[in-house]
């Protein structure tokens, strides 16, 4: 296999630098050999990496925003130039080289409870953003991905006690588009997301999640159907590195007709991190001919005082549930149609609900009204 | 005319050791108007008969015949079982998380409505009238938002199967032990729902372990099925009968 | 479990059992690898032509590849220059392979090792009726040993051959059974499959060979006893079971060996092919010396071993329990060819101080309606890391496939690691497949419950580990499952005082 590689020569912005505990040697090799570490190529195993690194240097601009003048809500473009915690080179080395490459970014300063959402709307490659929560703050952050290509970067602080809760839909027909999610969790901060994805040419999903106080709260609930031919890869690290944390993933994902869907859900508690509470469920279902689903639900534990499982399901329609809604008169098509839309809605939920549902699902009038 | 014939029905399961026989040249009618009460004990073929006719899959018919109003069901999806006026109160109500119980009965009913050529009920009406049923059985009416089945209580379970079978109102409706598990106010409760359910011309079948559930639907015939026929046919007596003696002086 | 009762636990030593070094004056090639080598062990052997072709051709392969470097375990590099290849008890080698010329100090071994007695009677040359002799299971066992390099007996044979069924060194199955060797060596497992396989195609030096008539049912349970005796020696055995059309045969595996300062390899092939509706068992007992509690010494144990069913209705069940060796990197693996072909895999691997395993299977369907079934149980105690690494492949092929995995880690004290990484790789949309798995400790709770009723800490611990086990001990023949829980007792005594 050919050594992955970045686009250009990497320099890092001072600030940045000072992030990272990586002194004594030069950066481009310590990020050379983060692309190509035995972990990161597997997270690369199943969707080629080389495209997206070859995009990683090119233009950006700032995202189409909503929401932005209200009272507790700051946002501006700024040269990258203070440190950022969080950041981890080996878990993301693609999402930090944007963040050298591009030079910039759109800071989003949240620091009071904020009753109207934050919409943040990507229809190209956008500026990565920088989003602070200050202790007791609370945002609802809506993103929505447009456009034919594209690659964002998002980067969260969740100060103490506070709470963000993150709606993504990435439902456009992009020919390659990429999502870097970064997001760090500080004592009694609660993070929740509701992401619904269509496949698309190439779609791939990266989430990082750091919950780096005591008694943090995640909670991901994703929705995706890979359908004619489309990819999706997710591929989501949660890291549980202080006491008392608790994360609940459930990832539901429909695969069709030559789809090709991926999933890695790793889950890794550190040594100390006692009292952890983390599930993870992720069930996929298969329908049509051709479809390919990989999944790896991970757990890296070390401490013992963790109450930790996952499970990861491949099937098709249950026959038991089909019984039941025919049973009742409703012939097999539109009782199959039943079973796979409530097995999709199952993870649609906050407030893209409706626009994921109709995209996704071409609910009847019957549903959205119910 | 009969509304139900069943006639020297032969059925098998089938399980990881190959078709297992469990109906044997079964025979039971049912006429409009009737209610039928089928007893056993454990492995004697009840479930199976409720299974067989409603077109559960995993079972194979080996011979016989199954007539619903003058229709052969053994030649019909069981879809269509049910659009020609079959209904089954499962003995295991399966929960479908995703699907909301007010989208699967409208779903329902809107299927029945079209295989019959008749108009479709407004959602409005249909709503109305689906929280009126759930109410007179106690069915909490914000259960009709959530999943089908889902986190219900086994008791709530058996009150929606009644449920469904008041709003879909069936020509003849088979209840699988639908009073196993039930507390004495809940079979109250499911009992009163059938006897609403019961008129000159539609049919019930309970199938069930216990005489009990007949204090409250009184049956006009009581058959009693072992290894897979039905081997002795009685009024009301017959239960009361059998639960004195059990069914080993029978068998 | 409170931090004070853990470091209890974990304070006291635990003793390696079969830790002892058999003094028998033996043959050893000097360390290093090159062709020459190769060629000593083919002509060692007196190997026809195309097996020292074979060879040097995996030996060509092997110095083209490079090591692993994926799984979770942690060693200095390995010089494969400083590893005698070859290894022989001196009064084995040229003498008539009867059982009366059984060097006196190997008996000794034996009972040391704990072989069963009547297999030591055997082994001894009393060969009696085998109706005659039942354990209290009512089963006998046939025994192969293999003690560093060779073969040096194998018992039963004549009942075998009565049933039609050969077992026999590999050594002598080459002269013996030409024709089923050079066709189904390499057969499941090709010379370069991973680097470890290649080395073992090269070097292999002795190993069972078992050939199960079609229709029949072998009479008795097959065994061999792996043992490395000598410095600074690696092992590199192969194993190779045909079971022909219709057949079954159960076939257990023990490995022991001394203690030592420094690492010893042991790289084994198993190669396992299931016709048409035969059915193969291969339980395994691993108890290779796992290092002291620093960390000093032990067996590093890279094993490839997996089984063909390559007929309809053909299954293969393999059974572990893995206990001992330094780094343990095994994934005994099913290929389901045939159609509605069944593979199991039933997994304990306890680590303990210092000791890393990195040990799963693979399931990979190809026929319709193929069934797998894994269920894993990881214990992790001292400051060890225990690694489930699986994978579950359902090609286009297999409509129909069905599998299910359950794969739970239990870990006693703070200071060790538990980790799991399943792959699921469907390219069928009829396929089912279900994971789950789970991590737990042993619970102040249950530990109360133990020890208000009078049962001790260790007592209580290893209680809890064995019925965490027991869906897996089910798996093994009777004898061997009495053996795993004391085993299993045995290892934790470091970690549970």
């Amino acid at each position: 296999m050919a050594d992955l590689a970045l686009p250009k020569t990497l320099l890092v912005p001072a600030g940045l630098a000072e992030s990272l505990s990586e002194p004594s040697v030069t950066i481009d090799d310590v990020i050379q050999s983060a692309l190509n570490s035995p972990a990161h190529r597997e997270r690369w195993k199943y969707t080629k990496a080389d495209g997206f690194l070859t995009q990683l240097a090119a233009p950006a601009e700032a995202p189409h925003i909503n929401g932005e003048q209200q009272t507790g809500v700051r946002w501006w473009r700024e040269t990258i130039s203070n440190p950022m915690p969080g950041l981890d080179l080996q878990q993301g080395p693609e999402a930090f080289a944007r963040l050298c490459f591009v030079g910039e970014a759109m800071r989003l300063d949240i620091t009071g409870s904020v009753t109207d959402p934050v919409t943040l709307i990507h229809r190209s490659n956008t500026l990565p953003v920088i989003v602070n929560l200050s202790a007791n703050a609370s945002l609802t952050l809506i993103e929505m991905i447009e456009g034919d290509e594209g690659q964002q970067t998002v980067w969260i602080d969740i100060g103490p006690n506070a709470e963000v809760n993150h709606s993504r839909n990435a439902l456009n027909s992009a020919t390659s588009s990429w999502q870097y999610s970064s997001v760090r969790l500080q004592s009694s901060a609660r993070y929740h997301l509701n992401n619904h994805v269509l496949g698309c040419g190439v779609r791939r999903q990266d989430l990082h999640i750091i919950m780096d106080g005591q008694g943090a709260e995640a909670k991901l609930v994703s929705a995706g159907m890979v359908d004619n031919k489309a990819a999706l890869d997710q591929q989501i690290t949660l890291e549980h590195r202080q006491p008392r944390g608790r994360s609940e993933q459930t990832i539901h994902n429909i695969v069709a007709n030559g789809g090709k869907c991926t999933f890695n859900g790793r889950i890794h508690i550190h040594d100390g991190a006692s009292g952890t509470d983390a599930q993870l469920s992720n069930k996929n279902l298969g329908m049509g001919d051709n479809a390919t689903i990989n999944t790896k639900p991970e757990l890296e534990i070390y401490t013992d005082d963790v109450s930790c499982s996952h499970g990861a399901t491949v099937g098709t329609l249950s026959q038991e549930a089909l019984f039941y809604l025919t049973s009742r008169g409703i012939d097999n098509a539109a009782a199959e149609a039943l079973l796979s839309q409530g097995f999709l809605r199952q993870c649609i939920d906050g407030p893209l609900a409706e626009t994921a549902l109709n995209t996704m699902i071409g609910v009847r009038e019957i549903g959205a009204s119910l | 005319m009969n509304l139900l014939d069943v006639s020297n029905l032969h059925a098998s399961v089938e399980t990881d050791d190959g078709p297992q026989p469990i109906l044997k040249g079964l025979n039971l009618t049912v006429k409009a108007g009737e209610v039928h009460a089928i007893m056993g004990p454990n492995g004697s073929g009840k479930s199976t008969l409720a299974n067989v006719l409603s077109g559960r899959p995993g079972y194979t018919v080996g011979g016989g015949g199954a007539m619903l109003g003058g229709n052969n069901l053994l030649d019909l999806e069981p879809f269509e079982r049910a659009q020609i006026g079959m209904f089954l109160a499962f003995q295991y109500p399966v929960e479908i998380p995703g699907v909301s119980n007010m989208e699967f009965l409208k779903a329902s009913i809107d299927s029945l409505a079209r295989a019959r050529g008749e108009e479709q009920p407004n959602t409005a009406s249909f709503m109305r009238t689906v929280r009126e049923l759930a109410a007179s059985l106690d069915l909490d009416p914000a259960f009709l938002k959530r999943g089908v089945n889902e986190g219900f209580s086994g008791g709530e379970k058996k009150r929606n199967e009644i449920m469904q079978l008041l709003l879909l109102n069936p020509k003849l409706a088979l209840l699988d032990e639908t009073d196993s598990g039930l507390d004495i106010d809940a079979l109250k409760v499911v009992a009163d729902g059938v006897n609403r359910y019961r008129s000159e011309s539609n049919g019930v079948v309970l199938i069930t372990h216990y005489q009990r559930l007949l204090d409250y639907i009184v049956p006009d015939y009581v058959h009693v099925l072992s290894n897979g026929q039905i081997i002795e046919s009685g009024d009301k007596s017959l239960a009361l009968e059998l639960e004195a003696k059990g069914y080993a002086w029978l068998t | 479990m409170s931090k004070s009762s853990v470091d209890d636990l974990v304070e006291a030593g635990s003793e390696y059992h079969a830790g002892f070094v058999t003094d028998v004056e033996s043959e050893t090639l000097p360390p290093g690898l090159d062709e020459s080598v190769v060629r000593f062990i083919s002509a060692r052997k007196g190997e026809p032509q195309w097996l020292t072709d074979w060879r040097l051709e995996a030996f060509a392969k092997w110095r083209e590849m490079r090591e692993p470097n994926w799984a979770h375990v942690h060693y200095p590099p390995i010089d494969f220059q400083a590893i005698s290849y070859y290894s022989a008890p001196k009064s084995q080698t040229d003498g008539p392979r009867s059982l009366d010329e059984v060097d006196p100090e190997l008996l000794r071994t034996y009972e040391k090792l704990g072989i069963p007695l009547h297999e030591q009677a055997a082994l001894a040359g009393v060969v009696p009726d085998p109706a005659a002799i039942g354990t209290p299971a009512g089963t006998n066992v046939a025994v192969d040993v293999v003690f560093d390099s060779v073969s040096i007996a194998t018992t039963f044979k004549e009942t075998l051959a009565a049933a039609g069924v050969i077992f026999c060194p590999i050594s002598e199955a080459v002269h013996s059974h030409p024709e089923l060797v050079q066709k189904y060596l390499g057969s499941v497992i090709p010379q370069r499959d991973n680097y470890y396989a290649a080395l073992n195609s090269a070097v292999f030096s002795d190993g069972s060979f078992v050939y199960i008539p079609k229709g029949v049912r072998c009479p008795m349970e097959l065994s061999t006893y792996f043992r490395i005796n000598e410095r600074n020696t690696g092992q590199f055995e192969r194993t190779l079971i045909i079971a022909d059309e219709g057949s079954h045969v159960s076939y257990l595996e023990g490995c022991t060996a001394p203690m030592r300062d420094e690492n010893q390899l042991h790289a084994a092939v198993v190669e396992l092919v299931a016709m048409g509706d035969a059915e193969i068992k291969y339980s395994t007992v691993q108890n290779w010396y796992p290092g002291d509690e620093n960390g000093k010494g032990g067996i590093y144990n890279f094993v490839t071993k997996r089984g063909l069913c390559a007929g309809p209705r053909a299954k293969i069940s393999w059974t572990q329990v893995e206990t001992g060796s330094a780094i343990t990197w095994k994934y005994p693996s099913v290929v389901l060819r045939g159609d509605e072909s069944v593979g199991e895999f039933y997994s304990v691997a306890l680590t303990n101080n210092r000791q890393q395993a990195d040990t799963g299977t693979k399931m990979i369907h190809m026929g319709k309606n193929t069934k797998s079934t894994i269920v894993s149980k990881g214990i992790s105690a001292g400051g060890s890391e225990n690694c489930y690494r699986g994978l579950v492949r359902i090609s286009p092929t297999a409509q129909n496939a069905r599998n299910f995995t359950q794969c739970d880690s239990l870990l006693i004290g703070d200071q060790c690691g538990a980790h799991t990484f399943p792959y699921i790789e469907n390219k069928n949309n009829s396929a089912t497949v279900e994971h789950e798995a789970s991590t737990s400790k042993v619970s102040d709770d249950q530990l109360f419950a133990c020890q208000q009723r009078g049962i001790e800490t260790e007592q209580a611990v290893s209680m809890i580990v064995n019925g965490f086990c027991k869906e897996v001990f089910r798996e093994l023949p009777m004898e061997f499952a009495v053996e795993a829980g004391k085993l299993l007792e045995v290892s934790l005594e470091g970690a549970v005082g």
